[in-house]
């Protein structure tokens, strides 16, 4: 009987996937949307309650070799309205990122490194919106149930974070809830994805929550980012990706 | 112009249309000089607007600035600074109308920045571009462009006032033009243009133009004879007199770590063209402008702090290469300056930012200028800014004087303190 159950806990121990293979089929599932454009509604929320709003309209380009490509316009506040954000995603090396400023007339060069830094003053930072390439990080399975694995990401590059835990669905294979622990592996933020709808482009179906709350819990400040009027699918030219043509 | 615009109205029923409009009152005071021919404050009222109407491959953009001052009409401006039609092919587009083009990659110094002429009586750090009518065929390749640029129409810069605080308090006559064979005339007769490559590199960006074209960012201040032996200073026509100049231009920029490295250099060769230059009572020499280069680099890093609140130090250094020191002083007000500055962003609800520099002159150490600015949204879609400004440089002798446009001579009378209220929509 003993022979038994440890030959069961060694079979199931060999069956079981890794972090790096969960994380892999996850990056599969959320691939071959092609190109997607959607209006984003953000909201700022202090310890307060107090709350403000931005709007940006967002376009992504698709790159499963070399990395996305995407073009947040900032629409509010008004004063930053024509302020526009290219970032080419790097698989292999830091992102890339340009700034039109149409104060200055002028497109600016950007030091993507800093990552950590706050998107728009929100709980979000640039590398939160920026999404996770996968080579990028050290997975580890935490745990599991039938219907979630839980997953420790760990960035083997500089990061404001010294690792993340995500809760991925085993049935859908996306992030339902993210911990993010700061540097001092303290935990500093949570989010919480919601407000799924599927999306088909060809075949594939694509489930996209088209809500992400993320609270600070060090500061109790929230953030929360809405998606509205999402399309994917769409064939977007290159060229509209480019920093000539942020102007 | 105007053809655009009537192209402009029918547009508006067909096309996806985007727009950012500003309205801003804006108060300015400079220390009383205790002058009575000067102004000691100005009091603008500002407009922004800025459309796009797409239809298809054609997109028509809308853009102008405005001003009026309450305090001296001869400031007041409309410019249709960006308005022209598009239409785009695969990889390549061209566009007619007005165009503003501005390539730097520095904060304070832009040696490239000389393309589209200026209204000098504006800000340093936000100077006003009056737009440039051109037609522009553009390519875009993988990782690069090219652009052939056709000046349409030549368009001279605005010089302050003699009244005007900004200025160098000079009554500048009608600009001229040094044609062939040195015969100045009041229009161009050269066909302008400019060639531009630019080329996204895996570690670094670069810009490379040529330009064939009159340099209306550096005219040749100079005063022709006057039938008048001895005239008075009024009674002089000093005059701005554009040059023909061929322009090299080289931006590069490379993230380095956590630091942004920047290099802009433009090289300015001059037709060997002269003008006369009138010295009371019967003096006259052939006044020329020196071939120079001016080479400029600079580094920014960002920091975060635990705050959210972001900050952005950066240090500039420009100097003006190929000639002597005394011929430097005249050819740039920055001939061989350093700059540091600093930019806080709170990234708070209000959105506060201040900026600060610091500007010096290496060779002169007693000239230097301060800066320091704070904005913030009071409401939505209202943004309060304030400015202090403070300019240590010898004041400009009286009479004509060349030495007036030596280095920061020609802006010493700047010191002001601002503060503008802003509309956005």
């Amino acid at each position: 009987m003993k022979i038994f159950i440890i030959s069961f806990i060694f079979l199931y121990q060999a069956l079981a996937m890794t972090g790096i293979e969960v994380m892999q089929k996850v990056e599969k599932q959320g691939q071959g949307f092609i190109g997607s454009e959607a209006e984003m509604q953000m909201l700022l929320i202090d310890a307060h309650g107090t709350q403000v709003e931005r709007i940006m309209e967002a376009s992504v380009l698709e790159n499963i070799k070399e990395g996305d490509k995407s073009i947040t316009a900032f629409i509010k506040p008004t004063d930053i309205k024509g302020t526009k954000l290219l970032t080419w995603t790097r698989v292999d090396d830091d992102n890339k990122q340009w700034l039109y400023l149409p104060k200055f007339k002028r497109v600016k060069k950007i030091n993507s490194t800093n990552q950590a830094g706050s998107f728009m003053g929100s709980e979000f930072s640039y590398e939160d919106i920026g999404g996770q390439v996968l080579d990028k990080y050290n997975y580890k399975v935490l745990s599991e149930d039938k219907d979630s694995w839980m997953i420790e990401s760990t960035p083997k590059k500089k990061s404001g974070y010294s690792k993340l835990v995500s809760k991925i669905s085993k049935t859908d294979l996306i992030p339902l809830e993210v911990k993010y622990y700061d540097r001092r592996a303290e935990l500093l933020k949570e989010s919480s994805l919601s407000d799924f709808k599927t999306y088909k482009v060809g075949k594939k179906s694509f489930l996209m929550a088209n809500k992400i709350e993320m609270k600070n819990l060090q500061t109790q400040k929230r953030s929360v980012i809405k998606w509205t009027n999402r399309k994917i699918g769409l064939k977007l030219k290159d060229n509209q990706f480019k920093s000539s043509k942020l102007k | 112009m105007k053809y655009l615009l009537l192209i402009f109205i029918p547009l508006m029923a067909f096309a996806d249309f985007e727009y950012q409009a500003q309205v801003g009152l804006r108060y300015k005071v400079f220390p009383d000089d205790d002058r009575d021919d000067t102004k000691d404050y100005q009091l603008d009222l500002k407009t922004r607007f800025q459309s796009d109407y797409e239809v298809d491959s054609y997109r028509f953009h809308l853009g102008f600035f405005s001003r009026v001052d309450q305090n001296n009409s001869k400031r007041n401006i409309l410019n249709f600074d960006e308005t022209y039609l598009k239409k785009s092919f695969n990889s390549m587009s061209v566009s007619v109308g007005n165009h503003i083009f501005n390539w730097s990659v520095l904060e304070v110094f832009h040696p490239v920045d000389t393309i589209n002429a200026k209204n000098f009586d504006s800000n340093g750090d936000l100077i006003e571009r009056l737009g440039l009518p051109s037609v522009i065929i553009h390519k875009e390749f993988e990782t690069s462009l090219l652009q052939f640029i056709a000046v349409i129409k030549n368009i001279p810069s605005i010089f302050p006032d003699d009244s005007n605080r900004n200025g160098a308090l000079i009554d500048f006559k009608e600009t001229k033009y040094v044609n062939d064979d040195q015969t100045i005339e009041d229009s161009p007769d050269m066909f302008e243009f400019i060639v531009r490559y630019q080329h996204n590199f895996e570690n670094f960006d670069m810009d490379i133009h040529y330009a064939r074209k009159y340099d209306t960012n550096n005219p040749l201040i100079s005063s022709p004879r006057t039938q008048n032996n001895s005239p008075t200073i009024e009674q002089l026509e000093i005059t701005p007199y554009y040059l023909k100049m061929h322009q090299y231009g080289l931006t590069l920029q490379k993230n380095w770590d956590a630091y942004i490295i920047k290099f802009e250099h433009a090289r300015y060769d001059y037709d060997q063209d002269s003008v006369e230059l009138f010295i009371p009572p019967t003096f006259s020499v052939q006044n020329t402008k020196e071939d120079f280069s001016l080479t400029a680099f600079g580094i920014e890093r960002t920091f975060t702090y635990g705050n959210d609140a972001e900050g952005t130090f950066f240090f500039e250094y420009q100097t003006v290469l190929g000639t002597t020191q005394d011929s430097a002083r005249i050819l740039s007000p920055f001939q061989r300056d350093a700059a540091l500055g600093y930019r806080h962003n709170f990234n708070d609800f209000k959105g506060h930012e201040i900026l600060a520099f610091l500007i010096n002159d290496v060779d002169h150490f007693e000239e230097r200028i301060y800066s320091l600015s704070h904005s913030y949204r009071v409401i939505p879609g209202w943004k309060l800014e304030t400015g202090i400004r403070i300019i240590e440089a010898q004041n400009p002798k009286n009479g004509l004087d060349l030495s007036n446009f030596e280095g920061l001579r020609a802006i010493a009378n700047g010191d002001s303190f601002n503060i503008e209220l802003t509309r956005f929509f």
